[in-house]
């Protein structure tokens, strides 16, 4: 069987995120997200550091914008999804689906 | 808006962190995260930057002490022999060429060791950030500042020639391993 990397839990979540925000997917905006729907902090370096595990693996590329002056000068590096990483995500999302309906303990309430 | 934090940009700058990554930092800043935010972050990036490079820094630093080690023993025993010689003869009267020739000399010996080791963790650590470089500069500082107290009588330690010679040599060897990095980085690039 070939051996393949499965995708982490905050890796898939930085992934999902790149693809929710499309053209304006960069630091920020990722972090804010994540951190909306989870209600956690979120740490700058970890998202940074799961982007850079994705665009290893090839499900994300990046370029950077033009440097501007509310952020010292600094350019932005945004982030798309590859169709490697769009396949990647379906194939995960089926994964935990059909792992999820084995488990009747998680369908319907929330206790 | 909020200036950008300039010690913590600055720290992570010296790390060698990605740009994009610390305008990131400046932009949340300047639309209103806090001072604490801004510094829990360096913080986390620096934590997972010192795990990334645990083992290189780990190394680095070990290589680096003992070029150190090798150097002041080459280097130091034959000049205390020739420095007692000099003196015994009374050849360093204060402010003759020798006195000065002996001063120069004893900044050679003792510099030498501390570029060439900075020079030599530089080149191991030089396709990564400079972490390794800053742990072996502030281990040699710490590691100076321990020997010098411990040099010390009790009663002298707060004399003149600690004031001169603690600051000195905190800056002094610390600087001349890193400006040897960065000798080895502008090179690089």
């Amino acid at each position: 069987m070939r051996r393949r990397d499965y995708l982490g839990s905050f890796e898939l979540m930085v992934l999902l995120t790149v693809m929710h925000l499309g053209e304006d997917a960069y630091g920020v905006p990722i972090s804010e997200e994540i951190e909306a729907e989870t209600g956690h902090e979120v740490a700058v370096a970890s998202v940074y550091a799961a982007l850079q595990r994705l665009e290893d693996k090839g499900l994300v590329t990046s370029r950077f914008g033009d440097p501007t002056p509310e952020r010292g000068g600094r350019a932005k590096k945004f982030f798309k999804v590859t169709g490697k990483g769009l396949r990647e995500a379906r194939n995960t999302h089926r994964a935990l689906t059909r792992l999820w309906r084995n488990i009747p303990q998680l369908e319907g309430g929330t206790t | 808006m909020k200036r950008p934090g300039g010690v913590a940009i600055w720290f992570l700058k010296q790390l060698g962190i990605e740009d994009a990554f610390i305008g990131d930092l400046i932009e949340q800043h300047g639309s209103g995260r806090s001072s604490w935010w801004l510094w829990r972050q360096v913080l986390m990036a620096t934590f997972g930057l010192a795990t990334k490079y645990a083992l290189l820094t780990f190394g680095t630093v070990a290589i680096g002490w003992a070029v150190l080690w090798v150097f002041f023993g080459f280097l130091l025993v034959p000049f205390a022999q020739l420095d007692g010689y000099v003196m015994a003869k009374g050849l360093a009267q204060p402010y003759s060429a020798g006195w000065w020739l002996r001063g120069i000399l004893m900044w050679i010996v003792i510099g030498f060791p501390f570029v060439a080791s900075g020079w030599i963790v530089a080149k191991i650590a030089s396709r990564t950030p400079r972490l390794p470089v800053l742990t072996f500069a502030v281990s040699v500082s710490t590691v100076v500042l321990i020997a010098l107290i411990l040099d010390s009588d009790p009663g002298e330690s707060l004399d003149l020639r600690m004031w001169l010679t603690v600051p000195l040599f905190l800056v002094v060897a610390p600087a001349t391993t890193v400006a040897a990095s960065g000798f080895v980085a502008a090179r690089r690039r």
